[in-house]
Order: C-alpha cells, then structure tokens, then sequence
C-alpha cells in the first residue's frame, strides 16, 4: 500500500473510533436519564397502595456498605429516605403513605411548602393529631410530589411538611445496628390519577453546601438535595 | 496570472468572465429561497404569543433572520463558490510544489463602501429596532401593575400574590387585559423564569429579587413556564402551567385560594 493509502486509511480508522466514541457516549447519556440517577443500592421499589418510609439523618441503614452491614457508606452523614426513593403506586387509588421522621427540624426558606396541600381534606396526621399547617422552623423535611410536564391534564401534587423531632431528642430505638430518636410518625392519604412517572422531593434544605453565604445564605441545597436516592426520587403510577 | 499548469492561459475556469454575476444570481435564489421557509416556518416554529411583547418578540425575531439570512448566505455562496471554481487543480504526476499562486487581490473602493455602508445601516437597524422595542415595554407600562412573587427552587415554581391577601399557588393564574409584573428569586441555585407566552425570561437568582417589566396578557387559554437554566437533576421537570383567565374568573381563583381582590382590580384597572 502506497504511503498515501496508508494515511487514508489511519484516517478513516481514526473518525470512525472518534465517531465511534461519540455515539457510545450519547447512549450512556441517553440511558442514565432514564434511571434519573443513584437509588440505594439493595433497595427494591416499595410497592403497593400503603408505603411506610422512614427518614434518618444519616444514611446507615440505607446507604451502607454493599455486603450488606451498615456503615461505611458512600455519605454515611447525608440525610436520607429509606427503604427506597423509588415508589410505585396505582393509579387512580387512594393511597396512603406513612413517614417515620427520625430526623430534627431544618426549616423552611419557602413559606409555601409549610401548608399539607393535595392531601384528603388537606391534613396529615403527626402522632395521630390532624395539621393543615405547621410553623415555617418546624419541618425536618417534607414530601412533596409535583406533576411531569407530559401530564398537563392529571397534575398531581403533594406536599407534606414533616415535623422534626426535638434536638434533645434521646435516642430510644435501634434501626439496623444504629440509634436514633423516637421518631414522629406522620401518615396523609391522596389519590393518584393516571398512569405516568412523577418525582418527588424534599424542599427543606438538609444537604449539604453549594450556594454558600455568598449567594444570599441559600446553603445546605446540595449533597443528598442534588442526588436521587436520598432526598428525592421517582413515583411511578401504573 | 500565471498560467495553470493543465493548460494553455485562458482555460480555467478563473479566467472567464461572469463569475460575479453568477455568484450573485446563486446568491439572490438562495436569499429569495430561504427567506421563504423562514417566514412560511415562523408560525410553526415560534411560540403562541399572548402579549404584545411577545409578539414584538416574535417578530422581531422573524425580521433579524429575514436580514441575516442575505448576510449568511453572500458570504457563504461567495466561499463555496471560489472553493468549487477557482480551485487548483494538480496535473497528473504534479506536485504541490509545481502549483503556483492565483492572481493577487485587487482592492475595489466600491465593494468595500458597500460592504461597510449596508452593514453599518442594518447594525444602524438593529440597534434602533431594540430601542423601539423597549421604548413601547417601559414607557408605556402601567404604574400599578399586579405584582407576582415567583420563587424558584429545585424543582419548582411558586407564586406568591402579595397584593391579593398573600395567596400562593404552583400554578400561575392571570386575569386576562391586566398588567402584570414578576418579582424573581430563587431559594437555592440560579434557575431561569420564562413564559414564552408573554415575552417573560429572566434570571432566577438566590438571594436575589429582580423584576421584569409590566407585561399584559391579551388573551385568555393554557400556557407554560419552563425553567431555562440547567438547575441539576430534575430541571425538565420544572414547569408549571400558566392559566390567563377572565377577570370574574381571576377574582374567583383568588378568593377560593382564601385571598381577596385589591382596589386596582375592583377599579377595574
């Protein structure tokens, strides 16, 4: 082959592997959105028309090692949900959603999260008492499910402000090898409409960093706030 | 000029006469051409416009493409053309180093006063149709518009009235003939507040609060508003609808959401 074949040749060989490259990225772009990100790693999706979820302030029991065992984490200090973020429910039932809060409170920065709204009759039920609404500093996070775009004609939106337990809270109960306080057991009821996937999220900040006092004091929106699997997730309706 | 080394002075192609008449020709059937589909696909491809800044938006959107199009297109046609004409071709079992240069530039004060003089008038243009544009949003807004307080947060939209008792919603309710303003801020990273609807686009910013200019919704119907500054994870999901609605229906929204008219609207401002 002449000299000249051969530079055609590492030519071609060359943009077909940039080529190549190129397209083997878009896929795994392509694909990684349609797992919308990191979910526990052991954890199924919690199924069914009665989910019970629990929120610790760290993530030991959900996030631990992969044998199994708890701690050693990939963010051992990241707040979490657990058994799973990702919820599938039926469509067009009442469900009813029971949330263990470990956690102590944060605080709202948006008044707006601190109503239950899409709730039936607006309420939630903490320790068996019915609130509409509780004080802006009281929420440790909170529940809140929002409609897709795709979905215009069945929104559905939810949101439960979570009270937190006490600061002084002494821990009473062991989770998996680890302690934490009696938790606040909140439960509320909502009906889904129709089929389709919506997402859920905490909108307390209870993460960790990013904005920074520079920005207005808006900190704590990162780390689990910024990562699926701990603070928010998927709610499949089908 | 030197002659091409495939032959004789005068057979190639750069030699002949016309090829700025032609070039021109391309390019005027090109411009006719492309200016065509853009206006025949403007309504296709711009969004429903429910303000008259939107609309002024629209069109001036329309009418920047029209004028870039003839731009675009005469330098584009005039390099392809060279490229595809005056190109040297090699003799069979020439070198590179047997070609020789084409003939010098010649400088031409008529092409070059042109150049300069359309488009200095269409930057003269441009300029001036910018400041037309926002002339008509700022002079003649209204003093007292309804003021709407939007917060963007990972990953939603709310809105606050504060002048109609505080109400709050995740869906954007107007009344339809009555301007409005929107109070921006964010409560955790940048985002980006748009109605495309009404013309509306501006920065969401934490800590922030910045204000757009009045805007005033012309006609009743379902809209959008979209985030449009990449906010992390879920930012495609962070949209709410936009209802323009009556203002007898406006002032029932309001009341059922436990709020209350305020005098500029029982005025019927």
């Amino acid at each position: 082959m002449s000299a000249r074949g051969s530079r055609h040749l590492l030519g071609v060989t060359l943009a077909l592997l940039v080529a190549g490259g190129v397209f083997v990225l878009l896929v795994l772009g392509v694909r990684s959105l349609g797992g919308l990100g990191y979910n526990p790693p052991a954890a199924a999706a919690t199924t069914g028309a009665s989910v019970t979820l629990s929120i610790y302030p760290d993530s030991m029991v959900c996030h631990g090692s992969t044998s199994g065992a708890p701690g050693g984490g990939p963010h051992p200090e990241w707040v979490s949900y657990c058994p799973s973020t990702s919820l599938k429910l039926p469509a067009h039932t009442l469900v009813t959603i029971t949330v263990k809060q470990y956690d102590s409170a944060s605080g709202l920065h948006n008044p707006f999260f601190d109503q239950v709204r899409g709730t039936v009759g607006g309420v939630m039920y903490v320790n068996g008492k019915a609130l509409k609404q509780v004080t802006l500093d009281a929420p440790g996070h909170t529940f809140t499910i929002q409609t897709p775009p795709d979905a215009h004609e069945t929104p559905l939106f939810v949101n439960v402000p979570l009270p937190g337990v006490a600061d002084n809270a002494p821990n009473a109960v062991t989770v998996a090898g680890n302690q934490y306080p009696k938790p606040n057991v909140i439960v509320f009821r909502f009906r889904t409409g129709a089929p389709g996937t919506y997402i859920w999220h905490c909108y307390v900040p209870c993460g960790t960093g990013l904005a920074g006092d520079g920005l207005g004091g808006q900190d704590n929106f990162g780390g689990p706030m910024a990562t699926t699997g701990y603070m928010s997730g998927t709610v499949t309706v089908a | 000029m030197s002659a091409p080394p495939d032959g004789p002075v005068g057979s190639h192609p750069a030699d002949r006469p016309g090829h700025v008449r032609r070039a021109l020709t391309v390019w005027l059937v090109l411009s006719v051409i492309f200016i065509v589909i853009a206006v025949a696909l403007s309504a296709a491809v711009n969004p429903t416009t429910a303000s008259s800044v939107a609309g002024f938006a629209t069109l001036t959107n329309m009418i920047f493409t029209v004028l870039a199009i003839p731009v675009a297109l005469f330098v584009w046609v005039f390099v392809f053309y060279s490229l595809v004409v005056f190109r040297e071709r090699r003799a069979a079992g020439a070198s590179v180093a047997d070609l020789e240069d084409g003939p010098p530039l010649q400088a031409s004060v008529g092409v070059q006063v042109a150049w300069l003089g359309i488009t200095a008038a269409l930057a003269v243009f441009l300029i001036g149709w910018g400041m037309f544009g926002f002339f008509t949003e700022t002079t003649g807004a209204s003093s007292r518009p309804l003021v709407v307080e939007v917060t963007g947060q990972q990953w939603l939209w709310t809105y606050r009235y504060p002048s109609l008792g505080g109400v709050q919603s995740t869906t954007l309710e107007l009344p339809v003939g009555r301007p409005v303003s929107f109070r921006v801020t964010s409560d955790d990273v940048l985002h980006g507040f748009a109605v495309d609807a009404l013309g509306v686009l501006i920065d969401a910013n934490p800590g922030q609060w910045s204000t757009t200019p009045t805007v005033t919704p012309d006609k009743t119907g379902d809209f959008e508003t979209r985030c449009v500054e990449l906010c992390g994870l879920y930012h495609t999901y962070m949209w709410s609808p936009v209802k323009v609605v009556s203002a007898s229906d406006f002032a029932s929204w309001v009341s059922a959401n436990g709020g209350h008219m305020d005098a500029t609207a029982t005025a019927g401002a």
